[in-house]
């Protein structure tokens, strides 16, 4: 409580000049008619000193209330006679009533800012989820316009983040299919049904593939009130209305699943051409169509070597399979690798001869060993040979040639050909399985897995490096390079 | 005495498809990639070409396609084997007018049965036409 001695003087004095001016004019106005000249001065006068005693507690009385109501603090409230009593409690009443409101509405705007911060907070915890999405989410609202996007988002449709909120819909998202398409699910309201389609967008990274699921938030259909309270709240309408736009991308998918089917076709393709060898031998053994000794022993001869070729497609598969999950284990001892090299020219020397190839030998007199499992080196070294001769034309050259550098410790071969080459595009996918070069797939068939298991045994498994150099129309050049087998 | 064209890359197969049209009595030329194959069906008029799908050179598709463009080959009738197990469409197959289509691994006996259909049609229909 604050002592009025202390309240401001302008206050005070405004207060008694009040009551004095006041009190001087009941004193007139009440006496003048009935008493004169000095009894009725001194009795005014009295009167007066009465009265303006009276109207200064009022004013103090007020002066005090406001006071402690402007602090927040309760003012006792003695009861009060005389003839402002009804004044003053009227002006209290009014004072507390105004008062009420007042902290009724200082109670709304403190939980309005409450509301508000939570619900900034909600948004921004919003926004954090949204961000950390891969996915690129689009909410839009009741009006089409952008109300919230990730990054994911502003990089899938090409658009800046910033600055992308309350922008409409087709300014944001510039496909023009993908904009109609996402009005339409607003105008439809129809929160029962998702839309789905795939997209093709150009990106920063190329062209990538959408899977696009688009959600309405609002409904539009009339609500029956009576049933509303069993419907459950997840298909009320919730007097939101917009549309969850979600692009997932799966190109990666696409690739892989185009990649799988191409490699059943050709692995397909692979099988059954020693399998179509075999079954239509035996039919022509079974019709007798084989009527000398030596036609059938030609024919059995056949059947042989297109068993073999066939369980060494299914060893081919099983060995890429097996050293990729780790089961394989190499068996590896300090070998020379000349011996190796020269055993897969001999053997690919007739595929050359059938192709008046010439099969050039350049290794090196100098033999180091290195430590490598023998038949898995072996079939590095015919698959590199092999394809050399697979994609060179009639009569040029593959040229095998070995070199060691002794100070890193390394041995090098490398083969190469005088053949068509590799597109500068094909090269960085080279060795991944599956993988052929479109432009040469037509000089000879293949399952696209050779040259990766060429990289798993050099690389995974022999601690070495593959790698390719090659100009198209000039030839290629595959670099193979092991390290030394140290001294036992 | 018909005159049958055999192109397959697969040089057992290119064999026993000879060899099975061959003891039928029929006269055998062979061809290992589609290039050589429509020099020698432009240079030889075959009755009829038993063809490989996917081979060096041109595809089985494409050989039949080019041999249309030859006045002389245009109805030559084409028995496809392939061993790719889907892929193709019948509306492809109309397009570059084969004949009739076999998967490998095939049976030569129901091959030479079909080379035997194929000749038919293509005399009958010659027949038609000049009369």
């Amino acid at each position: 409580m604050i002592d009025p001695a202390i309240l401001p003087d302008s206050f005070v004095s405004l207060a008694m000049s009040a009551g004095e001016t006041w009190g001087g004019a009941a004193a007139m106005s009440g006496l003048v008619g009935i008493v004169g000249g000095g009894v009725a001065a001194v009795a005014a006068w009295a009167l007066s000193r009465h009265a303006h005693r009276r109207n200064h507690d009022a004013l103090r009385r007020i002066a005090q209330f406001a006071t402690d109501r402007a602090e927040d603090a309760e003012t006792p409230r003695p009861p009060i006679e005389g003839e402002y009593a009804d004044v003053i409690h009227a002006i209290e009443r009014a004072a507390d009533d105004t008062y009420k409101r007042a902290q009724e509405a200082r109670q709304k705007s403190r939980a309005c800012e409450i509301e508000l911060g939570l619900a900034k907070a909600e948004l921004s915890y919003l926004e954090a989820i949204l961000h950390t999405i891969s996915d690129a989410v689009v909410v839009t609202d009741a009006f089409n316009e952008v109300a919230l996007a990730n990054p994911a988002a502003a990089k899938a449709l090409d658009f800046e983040l910033d600055g992308s909120a309350q922008q409409p819909v087709d300014r944001v998202v510039r496909d023009a299919q993908l904009a109609t398409l996402i009005k339409d699910t607003r105008d439809s309201g129809d929160c029962s049904r998702r839309r789905r389609m795939e997209k093709r967008l150009p990106t920063s990274d190329g062209e990538r593939v959408f899977d696009v699921t688009l959600a309405s938030l609002g409904d539009k259909t009339p609500r029956d009130p009576d049933a509303d309270q069993d419907t459950p709240a997840s298909t009320r309408s919730n007097g939101v209305n917009g549309v969850v736009t979600v692009l997932r991308d799966v190109t990666q998918e696409r690739e892989i699943a185009e990649s799988k089917s191409h490699f059943v076709s050709s692995v397909s393709h692979e099988l059954r051409t020693p399998l179509s060898s075999i079954a239509a031998y035996i039919e022509m053994l079974i019709d007798g169509e084989a009527e000398d000794p030596e036609s059938r022993e030609e024919f059995y001869r056949i059947i042989q070597t297109e068993t073999t070729r066939l369980a060494r497609l299914i060893d081919n598969m099983l060995n890429i399979s097996r050293i990729e999950s780790g089961i394989v284990r190499a068996q590896r001892e300090r070998i020379l690798l000349t011996p190796i090299i020269r055993e897969a020219l001999d053997v690919m020397a007739p595929q050359a001869e059938a192709k008046q190839m010439e099969l050039i030998d350049k290794l090196s007199p100098v033999q180091d060993y290195v430590f490598a499992d023998r038949d898995m080196m072996y079939q590095v070294v015919l698959n590199l040979i092999s394809n050399a001769i697979k994609y060179t034309e009639q009569g040029g050259t593959v040229t095998v040639t070995s070199d060691v550098d002794r100070e890193a410790r390394t041995l090098t071969f490398q083969v190469a050909d005088s053949g068509v080459g590799i597109p500068e595009d094909a090269l960085p996918k080279l060795f991944e399985k599956f993988y052929r070069v479109q432009d040469n797939s037509k000089m000879a068939n293949g399952t696209g897995l050779g040259l990766n298991l060429v990289k798993h045994v050099v690389e995974n498994v022999h601690d070495g490096t593959i790698r390719v150099t090659s100009k198209r129309g000039e030839g290629s050049t595959f670099i193979c390079e092991l390290p030394f087998a140290e001294n036992p | 005495m018909p005159t049958a064209l055999v192109v397959d890359d697969e040089a057992h197969i290119q064999h026993v498809v000879s060899l099975k049209l061959r003891h039928d009595g029929m006269e055998v030329i062979t061809a290992s990639d589609g290039s050589e194959a429509l020099a020698l069906a432009i240079n030889h008029r075959p009755d009829i070409i038993v063809t490989d799908f996917q081979m060096p050179g041109l595809t089985g598709l494409e050989l039949s396609t080019a041999i249309r463009e030859h006045e002389e080959l245009a109805d030559t009738p084409v028995l496809m084997l392939t061993a790719r197990g889907f892929g193709l469409t019948d509306e492809q197959l109309a397009q570059s007018r084969i004949g009739d289509v076999m998967t490998k691994p095939f049976s030569p006996r129901e091959m030479l049965q079909r080379v035997h259909s194929l000749l038919q049609q293509s005399q009958t229909s010659t027949e038609r036409q000049a009369a």
